[in-house]
């Protein structure tokens, strides 16, 4: 008894000793301590010019400062540039952040960089451009056939039965513009009797647009509406039917927002733009990170909704904030 | 109860340090969480005010910049240009009517305008941030600060709700919320928006760049998460950082309770995160501005704070439970003390004495039981000696016994020399007695030499001599160095009786008794022997044991020895050697005693 009570008596102070700061550990210790996580975002472009991409990057940083999220924000200058953008991926994943945000400049060249990435087990989340992959956990974008749907439903909404419309879009194969295209077809097929005279590609030159867009209505094609699926086709679009001064007269459903946008919508030259909310888009991507990163499964695809803006609702006080996202730059 | 036996033993040292722990550290967590509390309540308050003071002095510099806006609008509208360019006369009193008056054709319309446009342009020179001032006449006359401005063709300003309410409101300014301003050709701006009636005859414009207001709210920081944002009180959002997300409904303030409640303070729980917010109206607007905290986020380096009451709460745990054993080995250490002296005092030790330093009550035991122990020792001593007075005077009482009977023979040998008229043996004989009888007292000292005890049983065997005739012969060689040495008395004359009663008497011839004393290493030998009958193994045996009949043979004899072992102790005594037929040899071993003590 007593050799033990040698042991016991030292083994009791102890276990009082630690039950009194295990006490005080978990009652101060009440709210929880978030960790700070490293994510780095590997985006299209860094061109801070790219108003789309910048806004995405306002949306990240926000969410960034709210999940205590160290944002590393990377990426090519040039949105065509693929093979910088793999390199960039690759550095990205050497470096080991708590997981990858990617915007893919390109759907299967990426993918061995994503593989990598996953073999590392770094969490990847892809926002507005995706992966032939099933390895990304989610995927952050614009639900673009749907957003296709609603600028074919306008269109369809503002031509007589009959009329021809004409599809003109970026690059051939782009996810964005297959599935711009899908909806778009469908709506038109669906709300009216309105016949697609076809799908031209611009390769995402105003010009091309423009070239485009000119030959179809001085052309005898009868295109009585013409349906540009990205911002540059509808730019080079509403320029040559302003130079024509066909506004009004040919109908024109667009995409995305710029001031030369808002100008033609102000111009009734533009009868409608499909917009994407790229704040939302970039918050949510950061989300989607943490929420990896904390073992919560983040939906496999977030839906960061479409707008359709008309003249009408152009500066209502939500819509305004999207078409103006920042205070500072001087419009003209 | 011994503590190795008892299942259930604790030591009080133990018991008291557990307890003492226990208690400490049961208060020391209590009196960490209550000081946490504390410093987060201080925290929080420190956080509140400044919260507060934040959102006020905010308010107070939008409020500055309205204010501002006020003035001029009420220095454009008392110009005389300004009216004139209503008025569209040149009068002085500006008092012609809407239609104009006769001679102010084309040219003065276009000085009165430019006139005006100065005015409008040295308002917008007096700030930075004034972006645009501009009048729209409703006849459909623009001027503003910038004469190169074109008014946008493509809006209707009589659609915009700045034009509307400041037309509404009849001479009074109106302040719009924050909003991108199209009314000018290709430029589509962030501002906040004064617009003012004037006279009846158009609307007074004028600007704020919104970039100020966001720059005021963007610049503050609320803890890493906290930010501000501006409520119009129509619920409108003035200023948000993350507008984009109230719109797109991710995110949401709870607006209603704002604009409802005045200059307030509380707490809301959105999305998963407990915010406080901190409520301030703005005088000129009615805005209202907020400052949102994140709750966990009031205490500042809350992981340091965290750490030090950790360090504090283990610091103070581990000096209580140090003190615990301290203290509670100071009380039990005598405890201790007095229990060992006590289990020696148990064994037979009542030498010991309990030395305890202490004036408590534990002090006071030791010293109690110091007497306690004292008390007992000198009980026993007087037990002791009681019993050793006890056995003496009992011994003395058995060698008066022998005497008389003796004394009996004797003189009845006396009486028949007498009769028989032998003179000298009766001379002989008295004269042995009477020396007997002198050595026998010996001043009724115990202790006396062994000189005297050999002159003694010389006497006795002189006496016996005469009586037993040619029957008995003696011989007695002591060594004389031996002589001096002390002895208990009457030792030899009851072995030298025995010899004669049981080994000589019994024998059909002639005995003979040899009386010798010599130095051993360890002592003194005296010893008596006999060549008569002797004795057989068990008659030896219960010759000293203490069961022998008390007028048995043995008396004289165990009572030698007892005394001899009595006085010098149980190594000395008697020591038989005798086989039958042969005779007896008694030895009595005695220390080498010279003198006496006192």
């Amino acid at each position: 008894m007593k050799r033990i009570s040698h042991l016991v008596v030292p083994a009791l102070l102890f276990g009082i000793l630690a039950f009194g700061s295990a006490i005080i550990i978990l009652s101060v210790d009440s709210l929880k301590q978030v960790r700070r996580i490293n994510v780095t975002a590997v985006m299209k472009t860094i061109d801070r010019d790219m108003e789309f991409w910048e806004v995405v990057r306002a949306g990240m940083e926000a969410a960034a400062k709210e999940f205590d999220v160290d944002l590393k924000i990377v990426g090519p200058v040039a949105e065509s540039d693929v093979s910088g953008q793999i390199e960039i991926m690759e550095q990205a994943v050497k470096s080991k952040p708590d997981a990858i945000i990617l915007s893919s400049t390109d759907v299967t060249l990426l993918v061995p960089s994503v593989e990598r990435g996953h073999r590392e087990g770094i969490p990847i989340v892809t926002i507005d451009s995706g992966v032939d992959s099933k390895i990304p956990l989610s995927f952050v974008a614009t639900n673009n056939v749907e957003a296709g749907e609603k600028a074919g439903r306008t269109m369809a909404m503002l031509l007589p039965p009959g009329a021809a419309v004409a599809i003109i879009s970026h690059v051939k194969g782009a996810t964005t513009a297959i599935e711009r295209e899908e909806g778009a077809r469908k709506a038109l097929a669906e709300n009216g009797n309105v016949k697609v005279i076809g799908t031209w590609f611009t390769n995402n030159y105003v010009e091309n647009a423009y070239i485009i867009a000119r030959q179809l209505v001085e052309t005898e094609t009868g295109t009585a509406g013409i349906l540009a699926l990205n911002e540059v086709s509808t730019v080079g679009a509403g320029r040559a039917l302003r130079d024509l001064s066909l506004g009004g007269k040919v109908r024109l459903v667009g995409f995305d927002s710029s001031l030369f946008e808002i100008k033609l919508i102000e111009e009734g030259i533009l009868d409608a733009t499909v917009i994407q909310q790229p704040f939302n888009m970039g918050y949510r991507s950061v989300r989607a990170a943490r929420d990896a990163v904390d073992g919560r499964k983040p939906e496999t695809f977030i839906d960061t909704g479409s707008i359709l803006i008309t003249a009408e609702n152009l500066y209502t006080p939500e819509n305004q904030k999207i078409l103006f996202p920042f205070v500072d730059r001087i419009r003209d | 109860m011994r503590g190795t036996e008892g299942g259930r033993y604790r030591s009080i040292q133990v018991t008291m340090a557990l307890a003492f722990s226990v208690l400490a550290v049961a208060m020391i967590v209590g009196a960490v969480l209550i000081f946490y509390s504390l410093t987060e309540d201080v925290a929080r308050i420190n956080s509140r005010s400044s919260t507060e003071q934040l959102v006020a002095q905010i308010a107070n510099n939008i409020d500055g910049y309205i204010g501002y806006l006020e003035s001029v609008s009420a220095f454009v509208t008392a110009d005389r240009d300004v009216r004139s360019y209503l008025a569209r006369s040149n009068g002085p009193t500006g008092s012609a009517g809407p239609t104009g008056s006769a001679g102010s054709g084309a040219s003065g319309e276009r000085e009165r305008e430019r006139r005006a446009s100065e005015v409008l342009d040295a308002v917008y020179r007096s700030r930075q941030d004034i972006s645009l001032a501009a009048i729209f006449r409703y006849d459909g006359g623009f001027v503003a600060h910038d004469p190169t401005a074109l008014r946008n063709p493509f809006v209707d300003n009589e659609k915009q709700s700045w034009f509307i309410q400041a037309r509404e409101a009849g001479g009074k300014s109106v302040i719009s919320s924050s909003h991108v301003q199209n009314a000018i050709k290709d430029r589509h701006r962030w501002v906040i928006s004064l617009s003012r009636e004037l006279g009846g005859e158009g609307v007074l414009l004028v600007d704020l760049n919104f970039s100020v207001i966001d720059d005021i709210c963007n610049s503050v920081t609320l803890g890493t998460r906290g930010y501000i944002f501006i409520v119009a009180a129509d619920g409108s959002i003035v200023y948000h950082p993350q507008q984009q997300l109230i719109y797109g409904g991710l995110k949401g303030e709870n607006i209603q309770r704002i604009i409802e409640g005045g200059d307030v303070y509380f707490a809301a729980s959105a999305g998963g995160a407990d915010k406080l917010y901190s409520v301030k109206t703005m005088k000129a607007t009615g805005w209202k501005v907020v400052g949102v905290n994140y709750g966990d986020e009031l205490v500042a380096n809350r992981e340091k704070i965290r750490l030090n009451y950790l360090a504090w709460g283990l610091g103070f745990f581990a000096t209580t439970i140090i003190l615990s054993i301290l203290i509670a080995r100071s009380i039990s250490r005598p405890i201790k003390s007095l229990r060992a002296s006590m289990r020696a005092v148990e064994l037979g030790d009542f030498d010991i004495r309990v030395d305890i330093q202490s004036d408590d009550e534990i002090g006071e035991l030791g010293k109690d039981f110091n007497i306690m122990i004292a008390k007992i020792r000198e009980l026993i001593r007087l037990n002791t000696q009681q019993q050793e007075l006890k056995r003496r005077s009992e011994l003395k009482a058995l060698q008066m016994q022998i005497n008389p009977h003796f004394l009996y023979n004797t003189l009845d040998s006396i009486i028949w020399m007498a009769e028989g008229r032998k003179e000298e043996e009766v001379i002989t004989m008295v004269s042995a007695l009477a020396k007997l009888f002198r050595l026998g007292i010996s001043k009724g000292q115990e202790i006396i030499p062994i000189g005297q005890e050999i002159e003694h049983v010389e006497s006795y065997l002189t006496i016996q001599k005469i009586r037993y005739k040619d029957k008995l012969d003696y011989e007695i060689s002591v060594d004389p160095e031996i002589r001096r040495f002390r002895t208990v008395k009457l030792i030899l004359q009851p072995l030298v009786e025995n010899a004669i009663y049981h080994g000589i008497k019994n024998k059909a011839e002639a005995g003979k008794i040899v009386v010798s004393g010599r130095r051993t290493e360890t002592g003194v030998e005296l010893a008596v022997s006999d060549d008569g009958v002797g004795m057989g193994a068990e008659q030896l045996q219960s010759l000293l044991s203490r069961s022998s009949e008390p007028n048995g043979n043995g008396l004289g004899v165990r009572n030698v020895d007892e005394r001899i072992k009595l006085y010098f102790g149980d190594e000395y005594g008697l020591m038989y050697e005798s086989a039958e037929d042969e005779g007896t040899t008694v030895r009595v071993r005695l220390p080498a005693w010279e003198e006496m003590e006192a």
